[in-house]
């Protein structure tokens, strides 16, 4: 029997291959995006959990909350690490710490290669305690065991030592004491939070002055490994004691630190000085449910498409029936026949996988294998929706088909049309709902995130460089350096700074007075040199930039700031022009404002503008000197890099030279956007072509059901315009009621979603008009191709048609 | 009113040629009742269908009211038949979803009547036919007899010049059957002329002349009435 179904199913698959093809397909394009976002979802979910300890390893956060100010760092004072240790032997197994002097550029050198390295560190011994190392070469009793002694990873090994053997070999950090290599670890997997490539003992550095030992300096990354058994809770519930305990004075009472568990790092941290970017659980949530309508839409046409398909079959069935054929060994055929179809478009869906998993890896800088299926749930939920939806379909049609009675069928066939095909208008009109929500939803994001790329910063992004010269003889001569870089033509302005503006930001305490109160805060600060207002194009709204000469080399330079509206508001001055010459306290002393400038956003436009300090950098205070900013007339040539590189040699000491365009460096805190934007665009591309088969679907069948009609409707002077009508109205009215219900959802959706935004664009309701004329025309492009074959087919013929 | 020269109908499938009509000369007069006679498949209902401007001879000419309209496109046939011609079909051909009223109301709609002056015509149709009471129903809740008279209503509400028929009592009891030819004699009688294809002698009888197709060929005319 069973054989016997298998082979009508196959049959019937060849005989209606037209829509077998359209059925199978749209419905594995389903599954295809759907596995697809599971495997990405089960990646991003497994950040960090290769570590073998990895749910007893948490990383400290520290929280800054004072007045209105809120901050939370990802990093910590030196002492944490060492004191959690000393002061909770029964819960804390090892505490371990990163750091890098808070330069995420370090120059590496071995005989005549060198490179600016990101991923150096120095770091305490137990680190490969805590974290799963895989040596690959050196003697593990031997590694991390005394100063001045490197583990690098096997990247680094193949970059600089080629298929030597880098054991007991020694680099340089930074020019300086040269540095053993004693083993070589295998790179971290993507799947990491941090991918260290260069490790060192902190006694690399401090082995002549003593570590830090203030509670103020908060640079190193702090992760504690939990005793077996221990809870979070066990040892943050002793954090606030701990904290008063330990912590500076004047920060005691407004810190706090908690544990974050390292597993929760890649998608649920958003902190000041992560280690590297991190995606939002929230997008990759976004995209699961995307997927998941994107599959519930296929799921729909497949419906309508078997539909459809059962109708071209009301004779075979008939004519069963009449021979003997049980309602129910209909059902089991039509049943047979839609798993087959589920298990095909799963089959075909593997085979896409496949093919795109490439592509999608490159874009997603991801390494997703097919075989992770099989590890995952996603497998057994993939078989699940396969076979349920195998069922449902066999189940819906079967019955359906099964009901078709014995004669008089042309009569049946128009009741099919008119009446009976009210569950294909609400299947139509669910993906309407769906397609117009997403298509509505996707276009406003977009606007949203071109918002965030285009919108005014407050600074000028366009045609400035900027090259790191952290540790370089750069940061000592920058004079120099900058007086001949303005000979050469293009470049019309140029100053330098601590960190890169519009991306991130260092704090310093002040002390101020508030209607005669003394109050102290951290305000987010840049250290910059002469010219950055004019070479960022900054507006001075009250006071003046810092002056050449009255400043610079003397005492009372180091002594005057600049501050940002948000800053004045904080200060509460009454406005711009009274915060002029007003005095701030910090450990240097009396500071004087000499300038307001227009509020502009020192961080990414996720945060809102924050207050903020610039402060003029002293010549001789090199190491606030870690990026210089050029400005060029138009967008630098090659010409013009070769001679800024040219000019860099002379000053330089060898060091590779390395630049990035600001607007680049700005745009790549947006890329999980880019990389949601970009999903959420395909997946609506996909939606709209599925729904667009299953518009199609049932304009076929409509039109076939209505063939009779038409023939009467022509034969009585109806022209092709006036049956073309007939025919949109059905699908317009469909579409005005799935506006209906998709707009306020859409509406809602938008607005939950941009509160995760300080700062977003308006919701306009021509966005709305926009997307909803879209699938309109997609519609009516659709049916009136349908329709016109139908209007200009032969009178007779539709008449004869019974 | 009708005049054909050489009409030729051929059908082609994939494998086989069949010729439906092969030389076809015919005139009808204003105002003339023919009935068109022969077996089945000799090419009655094509010839009709061809008279109506619904299909395209392959060969010949056909002129209607002294204009050749051979050559004509679908746009032009259409707008020449829905203010010139009535149909009456075999099987009624109403449109299920709409109602009595509606079904007669849809040739004024393409004729792009104003409301009020389509309103006055369907009832005074309706009435006529001695179906107003009927208007609201649809063609499934009437008997077969009152679905012909709701199609001969919906032929003769544009007023039209001619009016095909295509066995117009096939489907319908001989009492039915009478009153329909009834009908038709009725409107011939006020001036419409009327091409109707049958296998009934006895409607055929009403005719001033009977055309015998045979083959696709016509075989003999005979004249009834003068």
């Amino acid at each position: 029997m069973l054989r016997n179904f298998l082979k009508i199913a196959y049959r019937n698959l060849f005989k209606y291959k037209y829509y077998a093809i359209i059925n199978i397909f749209s419905f594995s394009i389903g599954l295809t995006a759907f596995i697809f976002a599971n495997l990405y979802s089960q990646n991003e979910r497994s950040y960090d959990s290769y570590h073998s300890k990895a749910n007893r390893i948490y990383r400290i956060i520290n929280v800054y909350e004072k007045d209105s100010t809120l901050n939370k760092y990802a990093t910590n004072p030196f002492p944490l690490a060492g004191a959690l240790l000393k002061e909770f032997p029964d819960l804390v197994e090892q505490s371990v710490r990163l750091f890098n002097f808070q330069n995420n550029s370090h120059l590496v050198e071995y005989h005549d290669k060198h490179f600016n390295e990101k991923n150096f560190y120095y770091t305490d011994a137990n680190i490969i305690d805590v974290f799963d190392f895989e040596f690959v070469l050196g003697n593990k009793q031997n590694i991390l065991t005394e100063a001045n002694t490197l583990i690098i990873s096997q990247s680094i090994k193949e970059k600089y030592f080629g298929e030597f053997n880098p054991i007991g070999k020694s680099m340089s950090i930074d020019e300086g004491l040269p540095m053993k290599v004693t083993g070589v670890f295998k790179d971290f997997p993507e799947q990491s939070h941090v991918h260290p490539e260069i490790l060192t003992l902190f006694s690399s550095f401090y082995s002549f002055n003593k570590e830090p030992d203030n509670w103020l300096w908060a640079p190193c990354w702090t992760y504690v490994l939990l005793k077996e058994k221990i809870k979070p809770n066990d040892l943050e519930k002793k954090f606030p004691d701990f904290v008063k305990k330990y912590f500076d004075p004047d920060l005691r009472d407004f810190s706090s630190i908690f544990l974050q568990a390292i597993t929760e790092i890649h998608l649920n941290s958003n902190l000041e000085s992560e280690l590297e970017a991190n995606n939002k659980s929230l997008y990759i949530n976004i995209l699961l449910i995307v997927s998941f309508f994107l599959l519930i839409v296929s799921w729909l046409n497949f419906i309508n498409l078997s539909i459809v398909g059962s109708i071209t079959r009301i004779r075979e069935v008939s004519i069963r029936k009449i021979l003997g054929s049980s309602k129910m060994a209909i059902l089991n055929q039509f049943i047979a026949e839609s798993i087959i179809s589920s298990l095909l478009a799963f089959f075909i869906s593997l085979f896409l996988l496949e093919m795109f998993i490439p592509v999608f890896n490159f874009i997603t800088h991801q390494n997703l294998q097919i075989s992770m299926m099989v590890n995952g749930e996603v497998f057994t939920k993939m078989l699940i929706i396969i076979i349920v939806s195998g069922l449902i379909v066999g189940f819906y049609t079967g019955f359906y088909s099964a009901s078709f009675p014995t004669f008089n069928l042309g009569r049946f066939k128009h009741q099919l049309a008119t009446k009976k095909w009210l569950a294909g208008r609400i299947l139509i009109m669910l993906q309407y709902i769906i397609s117009l929500i997403l298509l509505i939803v996707v276009f406003v994001n977009f606007k949203q995130l071109l918002f965030f790329k285009n919108t005014n910063l407050g600074f000028d992004k366009e045609n400035v460089l900027v090259i790191p010269i952290a540790n370089t003889p750069l940061s000592d001569n920058y004079e120099e350096f900058k007086d001949g870089l303005l000979k050469i033509p293009d470049l019309i302005k140029i100053s330098a700074v601590n960190r890169i503006i519009g991306a991130d930001r260092t704090y310093r305490r002040y002390f101020y007075d508030v209607n005669g109160l003394k109050k102290a805060q951290f305000f987010p600060e840049l250290i910059v040199r002469h010219d950055f207002i004019k070479t960022l194009g900054i507006e001075i709204l009250a006071g003046t930039d810092f002056k050449k000469g009255t400043s610079e080399n003397t005492e009372p330079a180091m002594n005057e700031l600049i501050i940002n509206e948000s800053m004045v508001r904080q200060l509460k001055y009454k406005n711009n022009e009274t915060a002029i010459r007003k005095k701030l306290v910090t450990f240097k002393g009396d500071e004087k404002i000499i300038g307001v400038i227009k509020d502009f956003s020192s961080r990414s436009l996720h945060s809102a503008v924050s207050p903020l300090v610039i402060r003029l950098s002293a010549t001789d205070a090199s190491e606030d000197l870690k990026y210089i900013v050029i400005k060029c007339r138009t967008v630098p040539t090659k010409k013009t890099i070769k001679q800024i590189e040219q000019l860099w040699k002379n000053y330089s000491n060898n060091r590779p030279f390395d630049y990035n365009f600001l607007a680049n460096v700005l745009d790549n805190q947006y890329k999980n956007e880019d990389l949601l934007n970009f999903f959420l665009w395909i997946s609506s591309i996909f939606i709209i072509i599925i729904s667009c088969l299953g518009i199609w679907a049932v304009t076929s069948l409509l039109s076939i059901q209505r063939t009779k009609e038409i023939g009467i409707r022509k034969a009585l002077g109806a022209s092709v315009p006036e049956i073309l009508i007939l025919f949109i109205k059905d699908f317009t009215n469909l579409l005005i009621i799935a506006n209906l219900i998709a707009w306020p959802i859409a509406w809602i959706i938008l607005n939950q979603w941009f509160k995760n935004f300080v700062n977003h664009i308006d919701i306009k309701w021509t966005d709305f008009i926009i997307a909803s004329l879209s699938i309109l025309i997609l519609t009516l492009a659709i049916v009136a191709k349908q329709a016109l074959k139908v209007a200009n087919s032969n009178t007779v013929d539709s008449l004869r048609d019974e | 009113m009708l005049k054909t020269k050489s009409l030729v109908k051929i059908f082609r499938s994939d494998e086989i040629e069949t010729t439906a009509l092969n030389n076809v000369n015919l005139e009808i007069a204003e105002g003339e009742f023919v009935a068109i006679m022969g077996p089945s498949g000799c090419g009655k209902s094509t010839l009709l269908n061809i008279l109506g401007l619904l299909d395209n001879a392959t060969t010949g000419e056909i002129y209607f009211q002294q204009i050749d309209v051979s050559k004509y496109s679908e746009r032009n046939r259409t707008k020449l038949r829905k203010a010139n011609v009535g149909f009456v079909f075999q099987s009624f051909n109403l449109i299920d979803e709409l109602s009595v009223y509606e079904n007669v109301e849809l040739p004024l709609l393409y004729l792009k009547t104003t409301a009020s002056e389509r309103k006055k015509k369907v009832l005074d149709v309706l009435d006529y036919m001695q179906i107003a009471h009927r208007k609201k129903h649809f063609p499934q809740q009437l008997s077969g007899g009152q679905q012909q008279r709701v199609a001969v209503a919906r032929a003769v509400v544009t007023n039209p010049k001619l009016i095909l028929a295509d066995e117009p009592t096939g489907n319908l009891d001989s009492v039915n059957g009478e009153d329909v030819m009834n009908l038709l004699t009725q409107l011939n009688n006020q001036g419409t002329t009327i091409v109707m294809v049958t296998h009934s002698p006895t409607d055929a009888d009403k005719a001033h002349r009977v055309i015998q197709l045979f083959d696709g060929y016509i075989v003999t005319e005979s004249i009834k009435k003068a």
